[in-house]
C-alpha cells in the first residue's frame, strides 16, 4: 500500500511532463531547426534529452550566462536528433524503466542553473520549453520508482 | 580564477555545502566542479568511510588516487576525459558499481580486476572490438551492463548486437537497460 501511496505521489509529474510534451507540435521543431544559433538555454535542454537518449555530449566546459556558469551545450547532435521525423513521438514512447542513477547525477549540473525552468525558457524559446520539464519529470520518476519498485516486487 | 578544481578543494566544497566532514561521509559528491576537476589525487585518501565517490562532469584524465577507500562499493565517472582502467587495485576487492559513460574507453583491459563488480554502465565510449567484451567474462558477479554509443559492429540496439553480447556473457540480467529472456540467452547459447 506504501509502494502505491508512492506511486501516486509521482503522477501528477508524470502527468506534467507528458502534457509538456503534448504542447510541443512538428512546427515548433521546424521553427526551431530554422535558427542558426538558439538561445543557450534550448541548447542546454536538449543537452538533457540527448543524456536521457544515450546520445553523444561534448567535453565538459562551462561559460557564464546572465551570472552564472552553465555548460555548453552540443547543439549540433541537437540538429541531428530533430531531423528524425519520429523525434517526438520517441519522447512521448520514451522507456523511462531504463533511466539509470548515472543518467539523473550527469543530468542534476543542468537542474541547478537557475534559468532552469519552464517558464525561463519559454520566454527564450516558446513551445520546446516542454523539454524542460520533460527531462526533470523523467528524473524525478526514476527517483520515486527506483524506492517503489522493491516495495512493489516485496 | 585557476582552470582546474584540485581535489582538496571539491572536498573541501563538498564539506561546506552538506555540513559535513569528509571521513565521516558515507556518500561524497564531487560532481560538476567549476572549474572541473582534471587530476585525481590521493587527498581521495580521507573518505574512509566513503561508499559511493560521485566525480561525473568533470575533466579527468587518468584515473588515481584510489588506494586508501577501503568501504568504496560505488564509483561514478561519468562525462570525464578518461582512456584506460588502471590503478585500480585499492578498490578491485570492494567495488560493486562502475558509473563510466561518456569517457574515452577503447580497451577494458583491468576490468578483470574488480572480483566484484555487479553493473558496468559505460555508455557512450569507444569500445569497438568483441574481444573487449571477452574480458568481462573474468567478472562472474557482473549483471548489468550497458553499451549504448560504442562503436561495435553489429550496432548496439540491433538484435544482432544483442546476441553477440549474450553469446560472451551469459550470466548478464539487463543489457542496455534491458532485462535478458531466458529464451534470449538460450538462442545466444545455441548461436
Amino acid at each position: 500500500d506504501d509502494a502505491e501511496k508512492d506511486l501516486a505521489a509521482a503522477k501528477p509529474a508524470l502527468d506534467a511532463a507528458l502534457s509538456a510534451l503534448n504542447s510541443i507540435t512538428p512546427k515548433d521543431i521546424v521553427a526551431l531547426k530554422a535558427l542558426k544559433n538558439p538561445p543557450d538555454i534550448v541548447k542546454r535542454i536538449f543537452d538533457c534529452v540527448l543524456l536521457l537518449r544515450y546520445l553523444p555530449v561534448q567535453k565538459v566546459a562551462w561559460q557564464e550566462v546572465k551570472g552564472s556558469q552553465v555548460l555548453v551545450g552540443n547543439y549540433d547532435e541537437a540538429v541531428k536528433m530533430m531531423g528524425d521525423t519520429a523525434f517526438l513521438s520517441s519522447l512521448i514512447n520514451f522507456p523511462k524503466e531504463a533511466i539509470t542513477d548515472e543518467t539523473v547525477e550527469l543530468l542534476r549540473p543542468y537542474f541547478r542553473a537557475p534559468d532552469f525552468n519552464f517558464d525561463s525558457a519559454k520566454k527564450a524559446s516558446g513551445n520546446v520549453a516542454g523539454l524542460c520539464n520533460w527531462a526533470e519529470a523523467m528524473c524525478t520518476y526514476h527517483d520515486v520508482a527506483k524506492v517503489v519498485e522493491p516495495k512493489i516486487v516485496a | 580564477m585557476s582552470k582546474s578544481s584540485s581535489i582538496k578543494e571539491a572536498i573541501g566544497r563538498f564539506e561546506k555545502e552538506n555540513n559535513v566532514v569528509a571521513n565521516e561521509a558515507e556518500k561524497v559528491d564531487l560532481t560538476a566542479q567549476i572549474p572541473p576537476i582534471e587530476k585525481m589525487d590521493a587527498s581521495l585518501g580521507v573518505l574512509k568511510n566513503c561508499e559511493q565517490l560521485s566525480l561525473s562532469t568533470n575533466n579527468i584524465e587518468k584515473l588515481g588516487g584510489l588506494n586508501s577507500l577501503p568501504k568504496l562499493k560505488v564509483l561514478s565517472l561519468g562525462r570525464n576525459q578518461i582512456k584506460k582502467l588502471e590503478a585500480l587495485d585499492g578498490i578491485a576487492e570492494t567495488l560493486q558499481e562502475l558509473w563510466i559513460s561518456y569517457n574515452l574507453l577503447e580497451k577494458l583491459a583491468g576490468v578483470e580486476k574488480l572480483v566484484k563488480l555487479r553493473v558496468l554502465w559505460m555508455s557512450n565510449n569507444k569500445v569497438r572490438d568483441w574481444a573487449e567484451l571477452d574480458r568481462l567474462a573474468a567478472n562472474a558477479c557482473l549483471e548489468e551492463l550497458l553499451l549504448l554509443g560504442n562503436p561495435f559492429n553489429p550496432a548496439p540496439g540491433t538484435p544482432e548486437y544483442r546476441m553477440e553480447v549474450l553469446k560472451r556473457l551469459p550470466g548478464l540480467k539487463k543489457l542496455d537497460g534491458v532485462p535478458v529472456e531466458p529464451e534470449e540467452r538460450e538462442s545466444a547459447k545455441a548461436a
